[in-house]
């Protein structure tokens, strides 16, 4: 932790809040990182993350930062590399890449992903706080010939031990029930709100959302997404209808290997990053008004199509140590 | 060929730097001689990859032969020659 104050961002989180560290790198009686040491000194680390519980689950890295003047040539990547013959994983895909790290992906063969964001602008919200947008006409739906069962908030992880949370293995990463209960339902900071989606009489889909607040106005980020996309028809009216009951300006979701021409078919408007007009922020700890690119990295697999979400891997972690925190200070 | 690859290199590195070609040791570590740090190595890399026609693995690009700019274009060298 006080290498991570020295030498990654003074007071981040992670080298204050050392509840919050374990609850990211712990595993058992031991940490997820390769670190590298030098007289005693640490002088780089490459700190990952586990998907899911198989013996060979899908990786997310996190926290990779060697000290430059005291640590060996190439010695990041002597740890990633560590990590990656040590650890047994099936894929290795993260949010989050600095734009910095371009090239050193590129080199090892990995795909670069720009990041998504689609959001849905509530029509009711005369004077807009958080973003900035035109006041939409009503949803234009496309009316699926199937619609939701049910559309229900889930208050504990027990209640989905029966989604086939690892039929999509084409996909990546796969994420587990224990994943998901422990990421999301026992977070030592925020607080999440899972909705399950079941359409003819089955669980097809769960989602994971997270309240943002600012200036008195309040957002629905969209931080994970389990199951088959093709029921997105179904899913955007419920949250469209969750965005108008609770009085959210808007919900967002900031993902990658979700079809743009389906998510649009759906509902979801795409944030033009390129244009000003629309700012859908993604930053609220602070609060910045302002479109942010994300990338992603992904293995270039043959079989498996990387599809992320905001909340994997170290993403959507939070900068300030309390809920209560960010009332106050906003 | 080697030659015109290291040559290419020290023109790299003397830009970056800021100093004159004459000035780079090619048979010193390039790294602590300050010509190139841990993240801008990558991005020469991936110029010498683009310009000589290369890939180098993730093997090679962890090997200390290739810290110095006669080592480097040694490598590439060899890659290019197929041997």
């Amino acid at each position: 932790m006080t290498f991570m104050h020295e030498h990654w961002r003074a007071h981040h989180i992670l080298s204050r809040n050392e509840t919050l560290f374990r609850f990211d790198f712990q595993e058992g009686e031991r940490l997820n990182l390769a670190i590298a040491e030098q007289s005693g000194d640490i002088v780089g680390l490459f700190g990952f993350m586990k998907y899911n519980s198989l013996d060979e689950p899908d990786l997310a890295g996190s926290l990779w930062k060697v000290v430059d003047d005291r640590a060996p040539p190439m010695l990041g990547l002597q740890l990633r590399r560590f990590v990656m013959h040590h650890v047994p994983h099936r894929f290795f895909a993260a949010p989050g890449a600095g734009l910095q790290t371009r090239s050193i992906y590129h080199l090892l063969g990995m795909r670069w992903i720009e990041m998504d964001h689609f959001y849905l602008a509530n029509p009711g919200i005369g004077t807009r706080r958080i973003c900035r947008m035109s006041t939409p006409a009503a949803l234009p739906l496309h009316v699926s010939p199937t619609r939701a069962d049910e559309f229900r908030e889930v208050p504990n992880g027990d209640d989905l031990r029966d989604f086939p949370f690892l039929r999509l293995r084409r996909t990546g990463p796969t994420k587990d029930w224990a994943y998901l209960r422990r990421r999301f339902f026992t977070h030592p900071v925020y607080r999440y709100r899972v909705f399950r989606l079941s359409c003819a009489g089955e669980p097809v889909n769960i989602v994971v959302c997270r309240e943002v607040a600012h200036a008195g106005a309040r957002a629905l980020r969209v931080v994970d997404f389990y199951g088959d996309q093709r029921h997105m028809p179904e899913l955007v009216p419920e949250l469209y209808e969750l965005m108008h009951r609770e009085g959210f300006e808007y919900v967002d979701f900031v993902c990658a290997g979700f079809d743009p021409r389906d998510m649009l078919r759906a509902g979801w408007r795409r944030l033009d990053f390129d244009r000003d007009d629309v700012v859908v922020p993604n930053y609220f700890e602070p609060f910045v008004m302002s479109n942010v690119r994300v990338y992603a990295v992904a293995d270039a697999h043959p079989e498996i199509t990387a599809r992320l979400c905001r909340a994997d891997g170290d993403q959507d972690r939070p900068n300030v140590d309390s809920v209560a925190a960010m009332s106050v200070a906003s | 060929m080697s030659q015109q690859i290291e040559d290419y290199i020290v023109t790299h590195i003397a830009e970056r730097r800021g100093i004159a070609e004459g000035e780079v040791d090619r048979q010193a570590d390039m790294f602590e001689n300050g010509y190139i740090d841990s993240l801008a190595v990558f991005n020469m890399i991936l110029l010498l990859e683009e310009r000589f026609g290369v890939r180098l693995t993730e093997q090679t690009l962890v090997d200390p032969s290739i810290y110095t700019v006669h080592g480097l274009a040694a490598t590439i060298g060899r890659q290019i020659a197929g041997t």
